[in-house]
């Protein structure tokens, strides 16, 4: 049996919830990144407002160079254990620098820079990490009179701890990793719910569907189906009733073949059982010997037709064709029934067989024909004709037509196995309800039809077969017998 | 005992009575349910063997039709039909027993008796009248320890009086079940056996069992009430 790992349901549902998750995750990380940037320009831009504060407080008086002290803003880069300092160089000579510095300087020379401020991860001197704002400015002139000359430009740089900053940024990445960590496990359980609403109907189906069985495969029907399910219930309710009425068909021919077989196999032994208790002359064993041979007789017939039946089904008969004179096959299809057509008084008319020829399998044309015409002599009207007629027109049909007037009206069902005008099968003869059946697919196997139709009171059986040989005199054998003679012209 | 072979396959049908002739019953045979019916209509018939599939009226119609006109007839179903559904349908439409062909003759007698028993009541298949007794399974009788040898029509006559033992049973009632059609217009053929009968009865010198009312017809019992 077929079973799936996963059920469709926890797939969706799995699969919904995955992508949300992505897509949850994916936003949050974006939102963080362009978050933790925006936080980092905006601490660069407060400190580089505070350096430029110090920068413009940064004055040349006549004995050098002089930094006016501004509480509000010199207080971020007061002495103590303060995780911000700035250092200013004019040249390559230190001019002012922040208190927290302690009096040391930078190591290095003035870094390489433009009035437009440079920003970059750096260190502060005792190891804590930090930003950096580089960027050159030309300090004021206390005396600014056009006659002062022109000041030198000045490096400052300033470094600012990012402590509070990394807190900030790790905060934020907490709060966004949670968030959306339990958005993702609450968009799974919506999709879950929402995957169940939507397979709703196919649950329905599936249930409809394990209640079926043989004999029992009822139409499904989903109330409010979606529109992708209806071809679906459509397509299996059209399957269920091919397979119930192939199941009746089925069940009905293996009633009937164990009716045909056990009938007069119960016959037999019964005649067998009561001959040992009682036949004591040799006479009475003879008769019943003569019975029980009939009685094995049509066993054999029934079942060499039910496996001349399978040999077909399975296709291991195989038309050779060659090319027929249909008058000679019909003569010969004839000739098997003659007597009992003598005997019942029927007659047999043949009209435009003469001449026509067709590429096909001799045997099994006159298999056909046999059982046709033993057919029309069996259950045909006694004393009546029967009519052979062949046409041309569209590939060859051959008729074969008599009046049986038991026959039933409706002969839609003759040519399916066993199948027999009396329902309870009672001919103890020849017939055991296969030839026409045998008919129908052998007709089909040289790639021809049998049709079995009543028209008033007459039966008429036709064998449309295709591949008439024509305008081809030397591939027309000549004929050497006649099936029954033709109307006079 | 009377019996009805209803059975649209002549030679099944002609072996099944011969079968049950062999064994003493009157048999009759019908080929379809209309004469089935017909046979049917005087009730004289203690056991239907009857097919299912039958031209025309159908063996379950014929079923349906005994049990609506309250027809006494056991029936026994003897059909190719083996589906349950098709042996609880015959059994509920009012059957007494179901048998699948084919079938081994010894069961199929043993059923047959079975529902002759259980015609007439009785469960035991040794039927005892005095020092008389009748095995019916065996087919044998004997009387005060001494096998009785009768001939099929004998046992039968002896069978069917000893099933209704104390009983006055008519001599058109004999007729109508032990004798084939043909044989019951012959006038003394029932006298004859009678006189057989009672002759190997009293052969082993015990006291006469089976007595004639003149007018009225047999019984088999201990005593003749009338005497």
């Amino acid at each position: 049996m077929l079973v799936g790992r996963w059920s469709l349901r926890r797939r969706l549902a799995l699969a919904a919830g995955a992508a949300a998750a992505v897509v949850l995750f994916g936003t949050a990380l974006l939102v963080f990144v362009v978050a933790r940037g925006r936080m980092i320009d905006d601490f660069d831009r407060t400190w580089q407002a505070r350096g430029a504060a110090v920068g413009a407080a940064l004055e040349y008086q006549d004995d050098g160079w002089d930094l006016e002290e501004r509480s509000e803003t010199m207080a971020v880069f007061a002495l103590g254990p303060t995780s911000a300092l700035y250092q200013i160089w004019v040249g390559a000579t230190v001019v002012a620098r922040s208190p927290s510095l302690s009096g040391k300087d930078l190591p290095g020379p003035p870094p390489r820079s433009s009035p437009a401020p440079r920003s970059a991860w750096a260190m502060l001197p005792d190891g804590r990490a930090g930003r950096v704002q580089t960027w050159t400015f030309v300090p004021d002139h206390e005396a600014a009179a056009p006659s002062a000359p022109s000041l030198p430009e000045a490096t400052i740089v300033v470094i600012a701890g990012t402590a509070e900053l990394h807190r900030a940024i790790t905060d934020l990445a907490w709060l966004l990793g949670w968030s959306t960590a339990v958005g993702a496990v609450v968009a799974a359980l919506l999709m879950a719910g929402v995957v169940a609403q939507a397979l709703r109907p196919l649950a329905a189906l599936h249930e409809q569907l394990a209640a079926c069985a043989p004999g029992r495969m009822q139409a499904v029907m989903v109330p409010d189906p979606p529109r992708e399910l209806v071809p679906v219930m459509v397509q299996l309710n059209a399957a269920f009733a091919r397979l119930e009425a192939a199941l009746a068909r089925e069940q009905g021919f293996t009633a009937d073949a164990a009716h045909e077989l056990r009938t007069p196999l119960a016959a037999l032994r019964l005649l067998l059982e009561v001959s040992l208790s009682e036949a004591d002359s040799p006479d009475a064993r003879r008769q019943d010997t003569t019975a029980a041979l009939a009685l094995a007789l049509r066993l054999q017939r029934l079942v060499e037709a039910l496996l001349a039946l399978a040999r077909l089904d399975r296709g291991l008969v195989r038309a050779r064709p060659e090319p027929v004179v249909v008058a000679e096959v019909m003569a010969e299809a004839w000739a098997t029934v003659a007597t009992a057509a003598a005997a019942r008084g029927i007659t047999c008319r043949s009209v435009g067989l003469s001449g026509v020829s067709i590429d096909t399998d001799r045997d099994l044309l006159r298999q056909i024909l046999v059982n046709l015409c033993d057919n029309a002599v069996s259950h045909g009207d006694a004393h009546a004709e029967v009519v052979i007629t062949a046409a041309t027109a569209a590939g060859l049909t051959i008729t074969i037509a008599n009046a049986a007037t038991a026959a039933p009206t409706d002969l839609s069902l003759a040519g399916q196995r066993l199948w027999r005008a009396d329902p309870a099968r009672t001919d103890a003869g020849r017939h055991v309800g296969i030839g026409l059946s045998l008919c129908r697919r052998l007709a089909e196997v040289i790639g021809g039809a049998l049709r079995l139709e009543r028209a008033g009171s007459q039966v008429i059986a036709t064998v449309q077969l295709a591949k008439v040989i024509r305008n081809n005199p030397e591939r027309i054998p000549a004929a050497t017998s006649e099936p029954c003679p033709e109307p006079a012209p | 005992m009377r019996i009805l072979v209803v059975e649209d396959f002549a030679p099944m049908r002609d072996t099944l009575q011969r079968a049950l002739q062999g064994v003493g019953f009157a048999v009759d045979g019908a080929g379809d349910g209309d004469e089935a019916l017909y046979h049917l209509k005087d009730a004289v018939h203690d056991v239907v063997v009857l097919d299912l599939m039958l031209p025309g009226v159908t063996g379950l119609e014929v079923l349906r039709r005994l049990r609506a006109a309250a027809h006494p007839a056991h029936v026994l179903v003897l059909t190719a039909r083996d589906a349950i559904d098709d042996r609880v349908q015959a059994l509920d439409l009012g059957a007494d027993d179901y048998l699948v062909k084919p079938f081994a003759l010894a069961e199929l007698l043993a059923r047959v008796r079975a529902l002759v028993r259980r015609a007439y009541d009785r469960k035991d298949p040794l039927l005892r009248v005095a020092d008389l007794v009748v095995d019916t399974a065996g087919r044998t009788a004997g009387r005060d320890g001494q096998r009785l040898e009768l001939t099929a029509r004998e046992f039968a006559l002896l069978h069917y009086l000893a099933l209704r033992a104390g009983e006055v049973v008519s001599r058109s009632d004999l007729l109508e079940r032990l004798y084939p059609l043909d044989e019951s217009a012959i006038s003394n053929v029932l006298e004859v056996h009678v006189s057989n009968l009672r002759r190997k009865l009293e052969a082993t010198g015990g006291a006469r069992l089976l007595h004639t009312r003149r007018g009225e017809g047999y019984v088999l019992a201990e005593r003749d009430g009338a005497a």
